[in-house]
């Protein structure tokens, strides 16, 4: 856990007024905010005042905003939601694992728009933990744990809806609304990356209802128009386990020996 | 993802660049609207563009294949190169599609 006196930064262009009102909700005051500049990588390394910050809160978020701060020396990145529910938003400020990790918290909405595991990769490749040999293997399995939790946990959407072509539109038109929801499209996706000298592991969280790893167990050679990605992180990570009834994956990556 | 379409006499190629996921079911539909043609007209998926693909975006390919069959048209992909041939490959996509190269 980290110390509550951690200091906690704000990006530029974060609702700064909620953003004071709900860390006040939550035990923490405005002494602990540093206003955090995004800018050229270079930058944000030769600021010392920033490399003592390990939280960063971030509004706004689009991919552009992201991939700037990945090369910052935050291990916590938060999306600050501008609007919706703000559960859970403790726990996410509060658990550092430390030095050799890594987390980006965002909501569904957010997950959906940036590219998750391609930016969250660009930062363990910046921090020298994802060496070129491995990166699509990783990249491509972090992906597809990612979009399950998007699709399937957090906005419950069930892939044969789009097992027929004349279904598709449908299919579309339900995820757009799924998408819209603020109940489901507020829930979060947390992602952490953890590193030691054996091998990298990644987790993904999400909030919805789970699902039960037999039935999804059950489609190792998929020839239909869904139920690959499992199969495709299977015969990638070293090892996969879910926890909490599917609720979170948790994929490990040996390195090369 | 974006998308370049030509169309010939007998032909159309469609050339699908960038990144196609999950995040493009949406767009991918404009993709399955040009599908028209007489008979045995040829439907051809250029991939040489694409850099990366996931399992929703394959599952895209096969929803364009069995659209392709339903108005009898014919249907192939090449060009696929590097992550994206990875992934075809670990899909075992090569028993269900035409591939060219």
């Amino acid at each position: 856990m980290s110390d509550r006196n951690d200091p906690i930064a704000v990006a530029a262009g974060t609702d700064m007024e909620r953003v004071n009102a709900v860390l006040s909700d939550i035990g923490l005051g405005a002494a602990h905010l540093i206003r955090f500049t995004l800018g050229h990588p270079a930058a944000s390394r030769t600021n010392e005042r920033s490399a003592e910050v390990p939280i960063l809160l971030l509004g706004n978020m689009t991919t552009e905003r992201l991939s700037s701060i990945l090369y910052g020396p935050h291990r916590i990145v938060v999306e600050f939601p501008e609007s919706g529910s703000r559960t859970g938003l403790t726990d996410r400020l509060m658990s550092d694992g430390g030095a050799n990790t890594f987390r980006l918290s965002v909501t569904t909405a957010t997950a959906f728009k940036v590219e998750c595991a391609k930016l969250v990769c660009d930062a363990l490749a910046y921090r020298g933990v994802l060496p070129e040999s491995s990166r699509f293997q990783v990249e491509i399995a972090l992906h597809e744990i990612v979009a399950n939790a998007i699709l399937h946990g957090n906005l419950e959407i069930e892939s044969h809806l789009k097992a027929r072509p004349e279904q598709y539109e449908t299919y579309c038109a339900h995820l757009r609304e799924r998408l819209a929801e603020p109940e489901r499209g507020g829930r979060w996706i947390d992602i952490a990356a953890g590193w030691d000298g054996a091998g990298l592991s990644l987790s993904v969280m999400d909030q919805g209802n789970g699902f039960r790893s037999d039935t999804a167990e059950a489609m190792p050679e998929a020839t239909g128009s869904f139920g690959r990605g499992l199969g495709i992180v299977r015969s990638i990570a070293t090892d996969v386990v879910t926890h909490d009834g599917g609720r979170r994956t948790v994929m490990w990556f040996a390195h090369d020996k | 993802m974006n998308f370049d379409i030509e169309k010939k006499t007998g032909k159309t190629e469609i050339a699908l660049i960038g990144r196609i996921t999950f995040a493009d079911h949406d767009d991918f539909r404009n993709v399955i609207n040009v599908f028209e043609g007489e008979e045995g007209h040829e439907i051809v998926f250029d991939l040489s563009r694409l850099d990366f693909v996931d399992s929703s975006g394959l599952g895209m390919f096969i929803i364009a294949r069995d659209t392709a069959r339903k108005k009898k048209l014919s249907f192939s992909i090449r060009g696929a190169r590097n992550d994206v041939m990875r992934v075809m490959q670990v899909a075992k996509f090569h028993k269900m599609f035409t591939i060219v190269d």
